[in-house]
């Protein structure tokens, strides 16, 4: 363990805070912890078990508190965080946890779309979004659960949290390139997930 | 009418929609979805599709996971300091 109070005599790191541990846990509490919620909902999407995500959250907070006095006020908190909670998700709970069955990537994704398969049910184009929005959240939440894990990532760190391009680059450490290619083939995915969940429902017919 | 076609826009729609474009081709996009009504309608249904991705997988955090979280960083803290 290092030396809290050398540290805090280091001209690159001048906060205050860092010697003084009650205004630490105090800023701590007031910059990061309003990201609760939606560390929580991500987690749940990453483990795709309540129990799961209870631990990863536990253990995202505790790792960003502990490094929390080499993060710089002002920058970034909740891109940190997600990258915290992305590589803890990878590094500790993938290999561990229990695997429900993620669909196949199919090939020819890239060209589907949800949109013209509802027009070709002969939907109006303002009714084809309000049968989505008839959907139980469970079932989109199970949906986004179902995708393999890098797309499952890509989706929902821009669709869910609306991060940029480049910082699901710098949450996920691959090129902005790659993100693009699993954010579309991530989302064409889903959509087409969305698409058999509505046959199962019978909102649409289900002929082929 | 610009000279930008429906399948360069959607080419280029996820982009757009995801505020990714350049301000050149963006512009483009938006020049062409202001005169064609399919592409308009397109690109509204991608925009709510994505919409309601997000709000239907936002979930409550149950609220003794708080506690426990609350407990743990106290319990962190107080290792570091007193010790």
């Amino acid at each position: 363990m290092r030396d809290v109070a050398t540290r805090s005599l280091d001209a690159t790191q001048p906060d205050p805070t860092v010697a003084d541990p009650d205004l630490l846990r105090r800023r701590f509490e007031a910059e990061a912890l309003p990201y609760f919620d939606r560390l929580y909902a991500g987690a749940l999407r990453l483990t795709r078990n309540p129990s799961d995500a209870e631990d990863l959250v536990q253990e995202t907070l505790l790792r960003a508190f502990r490094a929390f006095h080499q993060f710089r006020s002002g920058t970034n908190i909740r891109a940190w965080l997600f990258r915290i909670l992305t590589n803890t998700f990878i590094n500790e709970y993938r290999k561990q946890r229990r695997q429900p069955q993620t669909v196949p990537m199919e090939q020819h994704v890239e060209d589907w779309y949800l949109y013209s398969r509802l027009a070709d049910e002969g939907l109006e184009p303002s009714a084809e979004a309000s049968v989505l929005e008839s959907l139980p959240d469970e079932d989109v939440q199970r949906a986004l659960s179902s995708l393999p894990e890098p797309f499952r990532i890509a989706v929902l760190l821009a669709d869910v949290e609306g991060f940029s391009y480049r910082e699901i680059a710098e949450i996920t450490g691959v090129p902005t390139g790659t993100v693009m290619s699993r954010l579309h083939r991530g989302r064409k995915t889903l959509e087409k997930e969305l698409w058999d969940v509505m046959r199962r429902r019978g909102l649409v017919r289900d002929h082929v | 009418m610009s000279e930008t076609t429906c399948e360069d826009v959607l080419e280029e729609l996820e982009r757009y929609l995801d505020g990714e474009t350049d301000p050149r081709a963006a512009a483009e996009v938006a020049a062409h979805l202001s005169e064609c009504r399919s592409c308009l309608q397109r690109a509204e249904f991608q925009r709510r599709l994505q919409r309601i991705v997000g709000l239907k997988c936002r979930t409550q955090t149950p609220a003794h996971l708080w506690r426990r979280i609350m407990q743990e960083l106290d319990a962190d803290a107080r290792g570091r300091w007193t010790t």
